[in-house]
């Protein structure tokens, strides 16, 4: 199934004339037509200039508001203009490559690192960090959660256990959660910069049926689940000690009712028994 | 594999009517889901699917086969288009005349390319070889488009129904499609009726158009159907109907009874009843 041979060279030419950014001037997106577009109107009548201008408009446009949609904490601090400004420079970087528009914001978070950003210094990175969370948690695959009757387990300090897909681990400095919930319950809603938190806080990100529920986590709590992803609960109780105050037994306390709420939340799959020689 | 009756109404499977239509289960012969967003390990959107399935027959209508791209067919793409039609049980599957990327990039829209002869077999190859991968029927559906080309040896129509002559597969006939270009390029709309193959097609398409301040038609599937694209599906019905009928409505969605008093026009264009549902 081999092409014709002019199809390869009008396509790159094609493409290369979506990927052209946009005119700015005027305070508005637009698209204007470049000396380099010659090749392609060489294969249009004279009179195709404004249809040329509606692909390119369209394919910009498009991927502006899929980049607003998996990021719109971040669009919203920053203000659409700006935000397009940034993504337009994002796309031209890392040009869509799938078929899966999704896959559009996959280096997005990467980029915000390498750019200066407005606000508060490190505000509208973690923006974005809860706006991919949100994304990636929502479209997990289903696992089954482990639910075991009771913690009645053989060997339960041996025991491995393997995440669910569906929730992360996400601290904030500033109150970005509230923010988002403000934006859902009111589109029209003008942000502004936050200010900081006293205190860092740190939520579970969850899918729970098809919605998402953020759960609070005391900072020992969060440790104990982050450690519980890279070693066994023996292991990951004695890591904790290390960082923990108080008496051990309050501490072993603690950490049975986390392994129980975490149980009851459905946060790991069955787990695994580490055998010992 | 189910078949939908000649005379089905259906109506383009969107997430922002999910709540509604969860609620109500309202009397919809058919509902066709955009292949692209059910692809992927994402369990929410499978889950729903599945919902929607449990009630009704689901189609699926692609936009990222890239037909007339120069570069190779997606197999992993099209493995997965497989697997989503098997687990529907799609009674056919659709794409678009059309190429979306070029040169390993994905452009995101549904490009025209010039109707020449030395496309037609290429194309036919690649569809037929499409159908076959499925198992099951395959249709490509016409475009709107904003430009023609110097370089076309044939009208729309004639490349259209030589494709999937020679592919032996089935059409999607958009309507709006056929009425925006022809205001766009000034032919008969008529014309092109005429020239359709009506036993090849699988359903029509129906959706709403906007009309820029040039004159220009752009296909924006945000709005209800036209007067005019009304009275070209009557046209078609008389030429060639029965044939099912699908409402698309994509961007400012209104609620789901008025997209079903949108649906039921189309009794009253063919004839079926004498009145405005």
């Amino acid at each position: 199934m081999k092409s014709p041979e002019w199809l390869q060279e009008f396509q790159a030419q094609w493409g290369q004339l979506l990927r052209t950014p946009l005119e700015t001037s005027g305070g508005v997106f637009h698209s204007k037509s470049r000396s380099n577009w010659k090749a392609v109107y060489a294969m249009i009548p004279e009179t195709a200039n404004a249809g040329i201008s509606v692909y390119h408009f369209q394919y910009w446009t498009r991927l502006f508001n899929v980049l607003q949609k998996e990021f719109p904490l971040t669009a919203e601090l920053m203000g659409h203009w700006d935000f397009n400004l940034l993504a337009q420079r994002y796309l031209l970087e890392h040009p869509p490559c799938t078929y899966a528009l999704q896959d559009l914001a996959e280096y997005f978070e990467t980029f915000l690192d390498k750019v200066t950003l407005p606000g508060p210094p490190g505000c509208l990175r973690q923006a974005a960090a809860w706006d991919r969370a949100r994304q990636k948690v929502f479209a997990a695959p289903f696992t089954q959660a482990w639910n075991p009757q009771g913690l009645a387990v053989d060997n339960l300090f041996e025991l491995t256990l393997k995440p669910c897909a569906d929730w992360m681990i996400i601290s904030e400095d500033w109150p970005l959660l509230d923010l988002y919930l403000a934006l859902l319950a009111d589109r029209s809603k003008k942000l502004s910069w936050p200010d900081r938190l006293l205190n860092a806080q740190t939520y579970l990100v969850q899918r729970v049926g098809a919605a998402l529920v953020y759960r609070p986590l005391v900072q020992l709590q969060s440790r104990f689940y982050q450690n519980l992803q890279k070693m066994n609960l023996g292991l990951a109780l004695i890591e904790l000690e290390k960082k923990a105050q108080g008496s051990e037994a309050d501490l072993h306390e603690y950490v049975r009712r986390w392994l129980q709420e975490g149980v009851v939340w459905g946060l790991w799959l069955s787990p695994i028994a580490e055998t010992h020689p | 594999m189910e078949r939908l009756h000649p005379h089905a109404l259906g109506l383009g499977l969107r997430t922002e009517f999910y709540t509604e239509l969860f609620a109500s289960w309202p009397a919809v012969d058919y509902f066709e889901a955009i292949t692209e967003n059910f692809t992927g390990a994402a369990w929410p959107p499978r889950e729903n699917l599945e919902r929607v399935r449990s009630r009704y027959p689901v189609v699926l209508h692609g936009v990222g086969l890239n037909l007339l791209g120069a570069d190779a067919l997606n197999e992993a793409y099209l493995e997965e288009l497989c697997r989503l039609a098997d687990s529907v049980d799609a009674p056919f599957v659709s794409d678009h005349l059309c190429w979306t990327g070029s040169h390993g990039l994905s452009h995101h829209d549904l490009l025209p390319t010039p109707y020449s002869r030395d496309l037609l077999d290429f194309a036919a190859e690649r569809a037929a070889y499409v159908q076959k991968r499925l198992g099951r029927p395959f249709a490509l559906e016409n475009l709107s488009s904003y430009v023609t080309f110097a370089r076309s040896e044939m009208t729309e129509w004639e490349f259209f129904s030589s494709v999937v002559e020679r592919a032996d597969i089935g059409m999607i006939l958009d309507i709006n499609n056929i009425y925006v270009s022809s205001q766009n390029h000034g032919f008969d709309a008529k014309e092109y009726l005429a020239a359709i193959p009506f036993e090849r097609v699988l359903q029509v398409h129906l959706a709403g158009h906007h009309s820029q301040g040039d004159g220009r038609l752009v296909d924006t599937h945000d709005g209800p159907v036209a007067e005019a694209v009304w009275n070209l599906y009557a046209s078609a019905w008389k030429l060639g109907g029965p044939f099912p009928t699908l409402l698309e409505w994509d961007s400012k969605i209104p609620s789901l009874p008025i997209l079903l008093a949108e649906l039921q026009k189309a009794r009253f264009y063919r004839g079926d009843v004498y009145e405005i549902p």
